[in-house]
């Protein structure tokens, strides 16, 4: 018998792809340094799925995802090279106006501050209904009607109550309820979500996580979850990137991700983590420190912290090839690596 | 011992080191005070008069290869009294500038550090003297004492300190809730210790970047003071007397106050770059942290 | 049986809430916030304590009251039998030195301004840990305890890592030899593959020093990893207690099992989500009578909203303040 995750992910496979990124490259210039935040990565999102980008800070997660709305400035940041096509339109050669249409309805993101995510002098009614008001001609009766359905739905409780009032009388949990209410106003068929928990409590988080998956789950959007807990995407993501110096390492269906990984990284990182099931036996944490960014080793840039490197690993950048079906990796031992038990 | 050695990297490396990470505009400034700095001291050696010597055969003369700046209605020679007028005007503005910033700062750090009841005495002491017009009480001053350069520096001594008070005390609110100052008093450090020694280097960024404006608006200050008649007083080359004195010839020499002015300008012109470009270095610095 | 290092009674940390001048005039009763509320804790020496909790439970204001960076209401901190917020300069001194604190963000816990041997240095002089001529080898042994060579030693915390940064936070803690680490929120800053190598560098200086610690967190997964027992609190109050397994395995209280049910976990797949818990925690200006969890408690009765719950002792070493454990 097929596990019905597999089914689901099988039929994830034939849906359409709705974003897709082609050899990004993304560039910070500092003074005379360049920092590579995003180096050569590809990632096919398809319609409906979850994907989760786990990494650490500086693995590039946040830049992948803020480069697909283009939100990076630039100066420093430069895209040096890559596709990023959402919907069969290229977005980096849309004109900037385009593109703002494109961030009020069709790409919706999720902050990891709330608090920051609003602004502090305006009702948080006003702020969740903007979009529309601009971009639909919204009228102001009609809006507040909206926002308070919007607020129903993402769980606040008596909202007709609560629509006018402020970021701050609100706990930190009700507003990422309304960030997530503003962004799926518009009806978004792709919503980014930037650490959306990392800032919450574990039972927020838990309310929260519930309530992104209900949403997705009645309008079939496509969820990108960027997290840097692997626990988090594990339980709510279909497929999973690892990222590491801005590029992906691994990428697969999270149950094999989680079960085999068949990357160093992957396999270094969840032999690190404490387990909440687990009897306190020693971490095995991967030694040393991240490369810097500026200054990027030959071949993979795992390597120097790699307990199976092989001087072959220094020598070529190492792509991301599929080493078992839906399961890439960029790892040249990939093989060897599947064999080993967590 | 390894560390111990590196402490001793040569001064010269470290300072060239430190030089090259500075902004343009502090570049810029500091070589222009500088050379303002060395035309004061070399004052007497740069130029052949005396700033105080007469001569009234050549009153009035305009700009020429004898008299660059030209002469005044004295016939002293213009150039002359704006190189002296550096070493009046500069220390002048040193003087007010940081003396009231060493006890502006300690007392607001201090203040924000107890807080409670020395930190309450302190903000109304500052209401009051933000409050009083300072004009007023430096007219009140030398109506009592008589003009002069000292009842000045005595006026602004009084009142010059607010400010830099207000930005330590500020900046001391924010800081002593961080951790480092919670570790210290975790290991044991007194209160002195701790205000001077971990917290102090660490707010007084703001007062260092605010006293560069602050340094130019004194200069104006005096400078002003003596325009009024309630500064220094004649003949002493400073550079406000100076214009005061040229108004009267405005339109037959207009030398004779405009080039002293443009001496303030230039001083006033590098404080500001060097401002700008120290709190650009040293919120860099702070930048970095984050 | 051996006497507690730390032993905790009764203590309660407030902290008023100003009123305005017209309030006062109005009549406003004036209002505190209880963020420890009457806490008993015993912590024995060479034991870990992990204290979770949500944010607003209190776990942080406890851990600084604890090093008297907070004045308590009422109740006492007794280590070593004396009282850490009474007695004379120099004995406080003294005891201050046996009780160091390692903090959550590890750049804002380094001075700016000083190299990680100044740092280190003026504790080691402040305290007169070693004769003068000793303190660079000192520095440099700190140092290599905690696994940083002796080349960071001029380095200015901008010029470190979070993990370097937490490290010598660390030296410094030991430079002065406690006998007991706070350690709030010591490696939540800090990257997976960073913790790991902190959180065992953590449990070898415990081993080779005998050190008890009290480790706050918010991490249930890191807190389980290091600690002997756990202490779980809300609102003020610790409403759970007992050693790591019986919390972990066997919770008893309501809020204790929501929290775990909460927590995500590795080997679970994708699964549809039912939120284990409505709402937020209550302000700590406003703590409900009776039980303090009744409000978001899925089990709750009608005794619970009136009547504070008993600390009910479940097994030796394990108790839950709830009316309904069996």
């Amino acid at each position: 018998m097929v596990a019905p995750e597999q089914i689901a992910a099988d039929n994830a496979a034939m849906k359409p792809s709705i974003l897709e990124i082609e050899d990004l490259v993304v560039e910070f210039h500092q003074g005379n340094k360049v920092v590579r935040a995003a180096n050569h990565v590809s990632l096919t999102i398809r319609q409906g799925e979850t994907v989760g980008i786990v990494g650490e800070s500086g693995s590039g997660k946040s830049v992948l995802c803020r480069s697909i709305l283009r939100l990076l400035p630039s100066p420093p940041s430069f895209v040096k090279s890559g596709r990023i096509t959402f919907a069969g339109r290229d977005l980096l050669s849309l004109p900037e106006t385009e593109m703002q249409e494109i961030r009020g309805a069709d790409i919706a993101m999720v902050f990891q501050n709330p608090m920051n995510a609003l602004n502090p002098v305006w009702p948080i009614g006003d702020q969740i209904t903007e979009g529309e008001r601009v971009h639909r001609g919204l009228g102001t009766r009609a809006a507040r009607t909206r926002a308070v359905e919007l607020l129903k739905r993402v769980g606040i409780p008596s909202p007709e109550m609560r629509v006018d009032e402020y970021p701050h009388q609100w706990s930190g949990g009700m507003v990422q309820r309304a960030v997530i209410a503003m962004a799926i106003a518009g009806g978004p068929k792709l919503i980014l979500a930037d650490e959306p928990t990392t800032a919450l409590d574990v039972t927020i988080q838990d309310q929260i996580l519930a309530l992104l998956m209900d949403l997705q789950a009645a309008t079939g959007t496509t969820l990108i979850l960027v997290s840097h807990d692997m626990a988090v995407v594990a339980e709510t993501c279909d497929r999973v990137a690892v990222m590491y110096a801005g590029r992906i390492m691994e990428l697969a269906p999270t149950a094999d991700v989680f079960a085999h990984p068949r990357h160093p990284y992957s396999l270094g990182l969840l032999r690190s983590i404490p387990r909440i099931d687990g009897k306190g036996q020693r971490l095995e944490p991967i030694p040393g420190q991240p490369p810097s960014l500026s200054e990027l080793p030959a071949g993979c840039p795992f390597m120097p912290r790699c307990s199976f490197a092989s001087p072959a690993c220094g020598t070529s950048d190492v792509p991301l090839r599929e080493v078992a079906k839906g399961h890439f990796s960029a790892c040249i031992k990939a093989e060897e690596i599947a064999a080993v038990a967590l | 011992m390894e560390y111990s050695k590196a402490l001793n990297l040569p001064l010269r490396r470290r300072l060239a080191e430190e030089f090259s990470r500075w902004p343009m505009t502090l570049k810029i400034g500091s070589i222009m005070f500088l050379g303002i700095v060395l035309a004061g001291i070399f004052a007497p050696w740069l130029v052949p008069y005396d700033p105080y010597t007469q001569d009234l055969n050549n009153t009035l003369q305009p700009p020429s290869l004898t008299h660059p700046f030209g002469t005044d209605n004295f016939g002293r020679d213009v150039l002359t009294r704006v190189l002296f007028g550096i070493r009046i005007d500069l220390p002048f503005g040193f003087l007010t500038t940081y003396v009231p910033m060493v006890y502006g700062v300690v007392l607001g750090a201090m203040a924000g550090y107890a807080g409670g009841f020395f930190d309450g005495i302190l903000m109304r002491v500052l209401d009051v003297v933000v409050a009083f017009p300072f004009l007023v009480l430096i007219i009140v001053i030398v109506a009592i004492l008589g003009p002069g350069i000292f009842n000045i520096y005595l006026s602004i001594f009084l009142t010059a300190w607010t400010m830099y008070a207000r930005l330590a005390r500020a900046e001391m609110l924010v800081e002593r809730n961080k951790d480092y100052i919670l570790a210290a008093r975790n290991l044991g450090y007194g209160p002195g210790r701790i205000v001077f020694r971990h917290a102090l280097p660490n707010v007084i960024n703001s007062s260092i970047v605010f006293s560069m404006s602050d340094f130019v608006l004194n200069i104006m200050l005096v400078s002003g003071l003596s325009f009024l008649g309630l500064g220094v007083t004649p003949p002493t080359p400073e550079w406000g007397a100076m214009i005061a004195e040229g108004r009267d010839f405005i339109f037959e020499a207009w030398w004779i106050s405009t080039l002293p002015g443009l001496a303030l300008v230039v001083t006033g012109a590098a404080l500001c770059l060097i401002g700008d470009g120290l709190a650009q270095r040293l919120g860099e610095r702070r930048h970095a942290l984050i | 049986m051996t006497e507690p290092l730390l032993s905790i009674r009764g203590l309660r940390v407030e902290f008023p809430k100003r009123r305005t001048l017209t309030g006062a005039l109005l009549g406003q009763k004036p209002m505190s916030a209880r963020a420890v509320d009457g806490v008993d804790l015993d912590v024995y020496p060479r034991e870990t304590v992990g204290l979770v909790g949500e944010s607003g439970s209190g776990k942080t204001t406890l851990g600084r009251a604890i090093l008297s960076l907070y004045q308590p209401s009422a109740g006492q901190v007794l280590f070593k039998g004396q009282n850490v917020s009474t007695g004379d300069a120099v004995a406080r001194q003294k005891l201050h030195r046996n009780l160091q604190m390692v903090f959550q963000n590890p750049y804002a816990s380094l001075n700016p301004r000083m190299t990680v041997a100044q740092t280190i240095d003026e504790a080691l002089r402040f305290h007169t840990i070693v004769p003068a001529q000793d303190i660079p080898a000192e520095i440099e042994r700190l140092l290599g305890l905690v696994g940083l060579t002796a080349d960071m030693a001029n380095r200015y915390p901008q010029a470190l890592s979070g993990g370097q940064c937490q490290r010598v936070g660390l030296a410094r803690a030991m430079s002065v030899q406690p006998s007991m680490l706070v350690l709030d929120e010591a490696v939540a800053a800090l990257d997976v593959s960073i913790q790991a190598q902190v959180l065992n560098l953590l449990l070898d200086l415990r081993e080779a020093f005998g050190l008890a610690m009290i480790f706050i967190a918010h991490e249930l997964s890191v807190v389980r990893h290091i600690s002997h027992r756990v202490a779980v609190m809300y609102l003020g109050k610790i409403v759970e207690i007992g050693r790591r397994d019986d919390i972990f395995e066997r919770p008893k209280h309501p809020y204790t099992q929501s929290l775990l049910a909460a927590v995500p976990r590795l080997g679970t797949a994708k699964r549809k989500r039912q939120a284990v818990l409505q709402g937020d925690i209550p302000s700590p200006y406003n703590i409900p009578t009776g039980c303090p969890f009744q409000t978001r408690c899925p089990s709750v009765q009608d005794i619970c909203r009136s009547v504070a719950p008993p600390s009910i002792t479940v097994s030796a070493d394990h108790k839950a303040d709830c009316h309904f454990v069996t």
